[in-house]
């Protein structure tokens, strides 16, 4: 949770102290340690202190979110001494980290500024004779870092203060190219010459600006309203503007998921991202892009056409989800979601269509935007089973409910893909890249793939053959969220109805517009009662959908869930790092769960539903390039913006200069 | 020199408590103290060229355990699977009161014997356990010996997320970097009963021995994974107490 990040770079440990169990390391964005089962490369390690005694020592770690910045301070019970240390990772200067230990010369050791990682097979680590540089290079990909470090003693005696400073330049590459020493060896020195203190400073200062921009604050409720901040500096710290960006599961703050890159990303993160840094949004995006190559190669192997990207992605934009893993009753079960979960084609093309339209960006779409719809489109274009009534079908996939494998006409994997064939239909014949008839056989799929309405429900049913499955609801096992799979087995979870995350909801969160109207009360009737939430992603889903059906006490219960979800380590997973894709669902679910915010036609909606024991509540975002603020109190809306935008209230008039809004019988009108 | 202290009867364990003590001893540099303790002058005769001593069984072991240079104890259990108790009313007594571990050999079961070894170590992760079998651990560990951590959850313990592959390394590593890092360097993670479990895993593994942590009594109601492990199982059982003190060695 202490893990700082701009990025490009993360280091994570709660303690300095060497030998510390809590698993201090230092990550590179995109940098894998193999091609065929990757995970994250550890760089070297510059975080690390001795003290002494060796131990003993009684530690209290303080996260500063407003100027991103650990203090730890660690209090010695029989000597007395106490030492300080101070960190942050530069957002200024990209790469620069900072380190300043303050502690009686006694207790504050001279150390070497970096230690060696763990590394896999094939790797090396060298450090220069001064132990002063030190780079680790894996099979495909290299970190290095340098160091500048000083110390001072205040006076002769040993309970005299020391202060040791260390500025750190990190660099790295996603192959076995070597990263530019000598180029890292001044900015290192040009850092050092600035001096912690200024570092610090500019450091802070531009952590103010990112907080003016961006953010949320929650009256009456400072709990929550301090796990959303959280949430929202884990989100800003995972995201960086570069050409392109491999944010994992658990971004740069921990080894989970072996850092590869999952939907979490670009139905999570990215559209978070859109509204907090869309440079950062479209670098996620520009990593799908800069793998198509990856993704045409895949479809074409498996006798279709366009892209299919890997359920698990990491270097090459290759498949690298594991065959097979052991569970807990010691079984080797295969794992099927790198073969079947296909969604995520549709995923990605989702979240090219919803970062265009919250960021108007036009040269993204010339640039990588068409060319990702066009090879999703045809993916699915060439995947659609006709049958021989004319209906299109999906079959053998598994859906964002993961406990059911192998299945036909997953209702989100079809209305994703319909929506996919739709918006590059369009897109792509604007852009000139498909023909008449490419446009039309695209608008045809679309229109026969069957989406699994069922009016007797009133809903969607989740799959071809889920209302026959035993109709086992969640609370006949245990309060959620719970591991029914793990409760169950495997094989009895998957002949019940028992889900493990949102799937026909997912439909209703990301494409709603597409849905039969009216029919979300309906689905959330339906199927809350049959998930378990035994994904992480599943609570803050369920928050925004609640919250956009006006159920907004089960909306808070399940969005404080998620909130609280690795502040109190809920899963027992923190220790692999934060569920980027949690905090993400939190922002979505404020945005458009409890504000209604969306977009439509280049503007905004805005629609708020906020929970009666919240205060005033000011969720501040970026929109087409503008920076954006909605401040609802009680029944009282305002939006600003620093230039003018649509906005549109649930009214339906649009107001282009006048965003105060106020809520009556018939719901939000302009004041 | 320490102590390796064989509690050696006239059953027919005795030979595989004497080697499973010798093993023992060689692993951690010790010397082997064969002893039979016998409560009537007229059976004082000795077995297995074994220090014979005239006395209770239980007061004259429990005092030859307690003295500062023994590391480990090792006795057979009488008891087979259609006895009441899950070891002799001895060793019962004595698990009761040591605080040195004190390893069970299975009256069925093979002696502990080689120099390549592996010790299951399961861990219900309570912070008294883990500190009582750790010394051991590092123990044996430092004897270039392999050990396995197992931790089993029941469905009400487990992490409610946490069953995918991924999410059940993130807890393996967790559990093992806050309880045994030092002396493991592998974690198995279970799902249901204990004592089924440990078992189970200690036949996967093919582990030679099973090291365990209990409260130190194995009355009715208390220690079901123990009075499981020795009752069914056939590999020599690890037995330290939690909460035996350290500084008490």
């Amino acid at each position: 949770m202490t893990t700082l990040t701009d990025g490009r770079f993360g280091t994570r440990g709660l303690s300095e102290r060497s030998g510390s169990p809590s698993w201090p390391s230092t990550l590179a964005a995109g940098v894998y340690d193999s091609d065929t089962d990757p995970s994250l490369l550890q760089g070297p390690i510059w975080t690390s202190l001795d003290l002494e005694p060796d131990d003993g020592w009684v530690e209290s770690i303080e996260l500063d979110l407003r100027r991103g910045a650990v203090t730890t301070t660690m209090e010695h019970p029989r000597t007395g001494d106490i030492v300080t240390v101070d960190r942050f990772a530069s957002i200024v200067r990209p790469g620069v980290c900072a380190l300043r230990i303050t502690g009686p010369a006694r207790a504050v050791l001279p150390s070497a500024p970096f230690v060696r990682p763990s590394t896999p097979p094939g790797a090396t680590v060298d450090t220069n004779d001064a132990a002063t540089a030190m780079v680790v290079r894996g099979p495909v990909g290299t970190i290095a870092g340098v160091a500048h470090t000083d110390s001072v003693d205040r006076g002769p005696d040993p309970t005299d203060r020391r202060v040791i400073t260390r500025i750190v330049a990190l660099g790295a590459r996603t192959s076995t190219a070597e990263v530019d020493m000598r180029g890292l060896a001044v900015q290192a020195q040009g850092a050092y010459s600035v001096g912690f203190d200024a570092l610090e400073e500019e450091h802070r200062r531009r952590w103010g600006r990112r907080w003016q921009a961006v953010g949320t604050r929650i009256e009456g409720d400072t709990g929550l309203d301090v796990a959303v901040r959280f949430a929202t500096s884990a989100l800003l710290g995972a995201g960086a503007p570069e050409r392109e960006l491999a944010i994992g599961a658990r971004g740069l703050t921990g080894f989970g998921y072996r850092g590869h890159v999952f939907w979490d990303t670009d139905v999570f993160v990215t559209p978070a991202l859109c509204g907090l840094e869309p440079r950062a949004a479209r670098a996620t995006l520009g990593y799908r892009w800069a793998r198509l190559g990856a993704a045409r190669v895949r479809a074409s192997s498996e006798g279709f056409d366009g892209a299919r990207f890997p359920w698990e992605s990491a270097r090459t934009g290759g498949e690298v989800t594991p065959s097979e893993a052991r569970d807990l009753h010691g079984a080797t079960i295969p794992i099927l979601t790198g073969e079947l979960e296909e969604h995520i084609v549709a995923d990605v093309a989702w979240s090219v269509m919803h970062y265009f339209r919250w960021t108007d960006d036009r040269e993204f779409m010339r640039s990588m935007g068409n060319e990702l719809l066009l090879e999703t489109a045809r993916y699915w274009a060439s995947r659609i089973e006709l049958d021989s009534d004319g209906s299109g079908h999906i079959r053998n996939v598994i859906g964002p409910d993961e406990y059911h494998e192998g299945i036909d006409d997953d209702a989100f994997t079809n209305a994703m893909a319909r929506r996919n064939l739709c918006a590059g239909a369009t897109t792509c014949r604007a852009a000139g890249t498909i023909d008449h008839a490419e446009y039309r056989c695209w608008m045809h799929l679309a229109e026969v793939l069957v989406d699994g309405f069922d009016p007797d429900i009133g809903t969607y049913e989740q799959f071809a053959g889920y209302h026959d499955l035993e109709p086992l609801n969640v609370a006949d096992l245990g309060s959620p969220p719970i591991a029914a799979d793990a409760i169950l087995g495997q094989e009895r979870t998957q002949r019940t109805q028992i889900i493990k995350q949102p799937d026909v909801l997912m439909m209703y969160l990301l494409i709603g517009d597409d849905l039969v109207p009216g029919t979300l009360d309906a689905a959330l009737d339906h199927y809350l009662p049959r998930t378990a939430h035994g994904s992480s992603l599943s609570p803050a889903t369920c928050a925004a959908l609640l919250a956009r059906a006006g159920r907004t006490d089960e909306a808070v219960h399940w969005f404080r869930w998620a909130a609280r979800l690795d502040l109190d380590d809920l899963t027992g997973t923190t220790a692999g790092g934060l569920h980027l894709a949690t905090m993400g669902g939190l922002w979505q679910a404020m945005t458009w769960g409890f504000l209604g915010i969306g977009e439509h036609r280049g503007g905004l909606t805005i629609d708020p539903l906020v929970p009666e024991p919240w205060g005033p509540i000011e969720h501040r975002f970026r929109f087409c390039g503008a920076n954006v603020s909605v401040r609802v109190d009680g029944d009282e809306a305002r939006v600003d913006s620093s230039k003018a935008i649509d906005v549109r209230a649930a009214d339906g008039a649009r107001h282009r200069n006048h965003h105060a809004f106020r809520r009556t019988p018939q719901g939000w009108e302009q004041r | 020199m320490s102590r390796v202290l064989a509690m050696l009867d006239e059953s027919p364990v005795a030979a595989r408590v004497l080697t499973t003590a010798t093993t023992i001893a060689e692993l951690i540099g010790a010397s082997v103290d064969p002893l039979t303790v016998v409560d009537d002058d007229h059976a004082a005769t000795s077995t297995n060229g074994a220090r014979l001593v005239v006395g209770d069984p239980v007061d004259v072991l429990a005092g030859e355990l307690s003295a500062d240079d023994v590391e480990f104890g090792v006795l057979g259990s009488r008891a087979l699977r259609d006895t009441p108790g899950p070891v002799g009313h001895v060793a019962d007594a004595l698990l009761a009161r040591s605080d040195v571990p004190l390893v069970v050999v299975a009256p069925e079961g093979p002696a502990l014997e080689g120099d390549d070894l592996l010790f299951l170590l399961p861990l219900d992760g309570v912070v008294a356990s883990t500190s009582a079998i750790l010394p051991v651990a590092r123990q044996l560990v430092e004897a270039g010996q392999r050990t396995v951590t197992l931790h089993v959850f029941d469905p009400e313990s487990a992490p409610p997320l946490a069953t995918s592959p991924y999410d059940l390394d993130v807890v393996a590593q967790e559990f093992l970097a806050r309880h045994t890092s030092e002396c493991c360097d592998r974690v198995e993670l279970r799902l249901g009963e204990p004592a089924v479990e440990i078992l189970d895993v200690a036949e996967v593994e093919q582990a030679d021995a099973i090291v365990v942590s209990w409260d130190g009594d194995l009355g009715p109601g208390h220690a079901e994974v123990i009075r499981h492990l020795l009752r069914n199982t056939t590999v020599p059982v690890v037995l330290r107490r939690a909460g035996a003190s350290e500084a008490s060695r």
